[in-house]
């Protein structure tokens, strides 16, 4: 579904990605970590179509209709309406927008885009209602604007809620875990691990290995200094918890 | 006879019959010609509304006449719409500017919502002059807006006064769309105590449009308040003036006062000149403001964009929102709905 080859990245006149290989098929999780510094939310960043993320060289190839396309050619909107979803580590406070006006331009551009019929506000709203009770979200969140007011843990789980309905195939999920307590955290590895599938795939990118015991990844990956220099399984999280990222750099 | 069909001539923006018809009373005018078919006017002991139609001295002053008297607990809704557009040109010059002159008397301990709306449309060379003053009576309480919609074949001027007795309430929500050019000159007297206002001032000026507003708050005497908030959204090549003079006398010590100016800037081309003025003569009060300028910021544009949302309907939605706060201060839902209607008409 995803073909990072060669990825070199500028960030204000930086180099930060530097020769990235990355690889990810349908239904698979896989997560990111890496110490502080290391190009994990560049990544994640760059494959949503941040503006101002200078692609150097190499490509990024997403599958869309069983063709690969090269994602750097693709508006950031066109990549959300093609299952792109990127969960930000700092959810962006939207002052005035209504969440659920919000969540409800968000897809019904989605489902125009795919020429799907747009549900009613009042369906719309149930189906929201619906999806909330995932990331355990009352009803008086829908009418307060974006992010805003929210406490940490309330953003993520509306990033979660989110993904929910829009319902992405390729989800990257930047630093969710952080700044959430162990409640927070197991309700929103709940969410994520519901929606879990066969033609879905997941992207954690994480300092920590603690997300990793709610959500168990099929494969991790350290990202360090700009390239992910040693691929494993669960195992290998575990083996960075007690050793540290030392190794890598 | 002026034969006139309101919803053939498509002046007013949608929903705008709808909502007027919960009104107690509605005043329309055609190109300064009040429409007593399409008004309505009804006998009601607290209330007197009248057109204000070419008497010999008021020639050129053609607007409402409204006195709202006797405390009531049931506040009055009253509208006022003048359009214009130049569907008389052919048979009256229009080169001559069309007055209108609204009056507003509040008597004591009296209730009321008010809308006034000016509607420009279809216009060449168009040039309207209006005039509007509020009078509160003694703890008065009016929630008030003033809609000028206008397209770039008008020129606006248009002047607001008020004048408020002890412990009255104002709110003044002020909304300039579009236009050639809208001057809005306003000014409000605080000279008496305990009166407070608040001015809510809207201004979207996209196109070649010019808006300029000069406003005037005089606390006059001690132990009043008042809050002005200003929000400017600027396109295309338009451009946004807003002078706000605050002045606190001498004598009027304890006076409370807020301004606050915030502009948004959506291209390359638009301007903003706004100018806070304060001046202070009095030591013992809270005065307070604060103005800004900015673009659309580039991380809630992105973060819209993330989620599927076109470039173009986030930076709508992020521009609503930035008006968003300032809706949500009128207190009167009756006029919120009339206002959004207008801003619904507003082709900017």
């Amino acid at each position: 579904m995803l073909k990072i080859s060669d990825l070199h990245v500028r960030v204000d006149g930086k180099d930060v990605l530097k020769g990235l290989n990355f690889n990810v098929k349908a239904g698979e999780v896989h997560a990111i970590m890496g110490p502080n510094g290391s190009g994990k939310s560049t990544l994640s960043k760059v494959i949503a179509g941040y503006p101002g993320y200078e692609i150097i060289s190499g490509s990024i190839q997403y599958e869309i209709n069983g063709n690969y396309q090269n994602l750097s050619e693709l508006e950031p909107d066109i990549r959300a309406k093609e299952g792109i979803f990127l969960a930000f580590q700092y959810p962006v406070e939207v002052p005035g927008v209504s969440n659920l006006i919000f969540l409800r331009s968000a897809f019904n551009a989605i489902c125009k885009h795919h020429g799907i019929a747009e549900m009613s506000e009042d369906k719309f709203t149930k189906f929201v209602q619906e999806k909330a009770k995932l990331v355990e979200m009352s009803d008086e969140f829908f009418e307060r604007s974006v992010n805003e007011g929210f406490s940490g843990g309330e953003k993520k789980r509306n990033e979660i809620l989110q993904m929910a309905v829009l319902s992405p195939r390729l989800a990257l999920l930047d630093e969710t875990d952080s700044g959430l307590d162990i409640d927070a955290l197991k309700i929103v590895a709940s969410g994520v691990n519901k929606m879990r599938a066969p033609d879905r795939a997941v992207v954690l990118v994480t300092h920590y290995q603690r997300l990793l015991n709610f959500i168990v990844p099929d494969y991790v990956h350290v990202l360090a200094g700009g390239r992910i220099v040693r691929s494993g399984g669960r195992e290998l999280a575990i083996e960075l918890e007690q050793k540290g990222y030392n190794a890598y750099l | 006879m002026l034969t006139f069909d309101i919803k053939t001539k498509n002046l007013l923006p949608p929903h705008v019959q709808e909502i007027t018809a919960k009104a107690d009373f509605v005043l329309y005018f055609y190109n300064g010609i009040f429409l007593s078919n399409e008004s309505k006017i009804s006998k009601h002991a607290s209330l007197t509304v009248q057109p204000v139609v070419s008497t010999p001295t008021s020639q050129n002053r053609r607007g409402a006449f409204v006195r709202v008297a006797k405390p009531d607990n049931i506040s009055s809704k009253i509208v006022t719409i003048h359009m214009y557009d130049n569907a008389l040109s052919e048979t009256e010059s229009l080169a001559l500017p069309i007055s209108s002159h609204n009056t507003y008397f509040f008597d004591k301990h009296s209730r009321a919502e008010i809308f006034e709306a000016h509607i420009a449309k279809n216009t060449i060379e168009c040039m309207v002059k209006n005039a509007t003053d509020f009078v509160l009576d003694q703890g008065a309480q009016v929630i008030a807006a003033q809609v000028i919609l206008s397209d770039l074949g008008a020129i606006v001027e248009n002047q607001v006064k008020s004048q408020q007795k002890e412990n009255s309430y104002l709110q003044l929500m002020t909304c300039s769309l579009g236009g050639k050019a809208i001057r809005n000159d306003i000014s409000f007297d605080l000279s008496a105590q305990g009166v407070s206002t608040d001015h809510i001032s809207l201004n979207i000026a996209g196109n070649s449009s010019n808006i300029i507003n000069s406003t005037v708050i005089n606390h006059e005497v001690e132990s009043t308040k008042s809050e002005q908030i200003c929000k400017n959204i600027v396109q295309g090549s338009a451009h946004i003036v807003f002078n706000g003079r605050l002045i606190i006398a001498q004598d009027a010590q304890k006076s409370d006062a807020k301004q606050s100016v915030q502009s948004l800037i959506l291209s390359d081309s638009a301007s903003v000149d706004v100018q806070p003025q304060l001046e202070i003569f009095a030591d013992d009060v809270k005065a307070a403001h604060g103005a800004t300028v900015g673009q659309i910021d580039a991380e809630e544009l992105f973060y819209l964009q993330s989620r599927g949302i076109s470039r173009e309907l986030a930076e709508k939605m992020i521009s609503q929102g930035f008006q968003h706060e300032l809706m949500s201060k009128v207190k009167s839902p009756f006029v919120k709905q009339l206002i959004n209607s207008c801003m619904q008409g507003a082709e900017l």
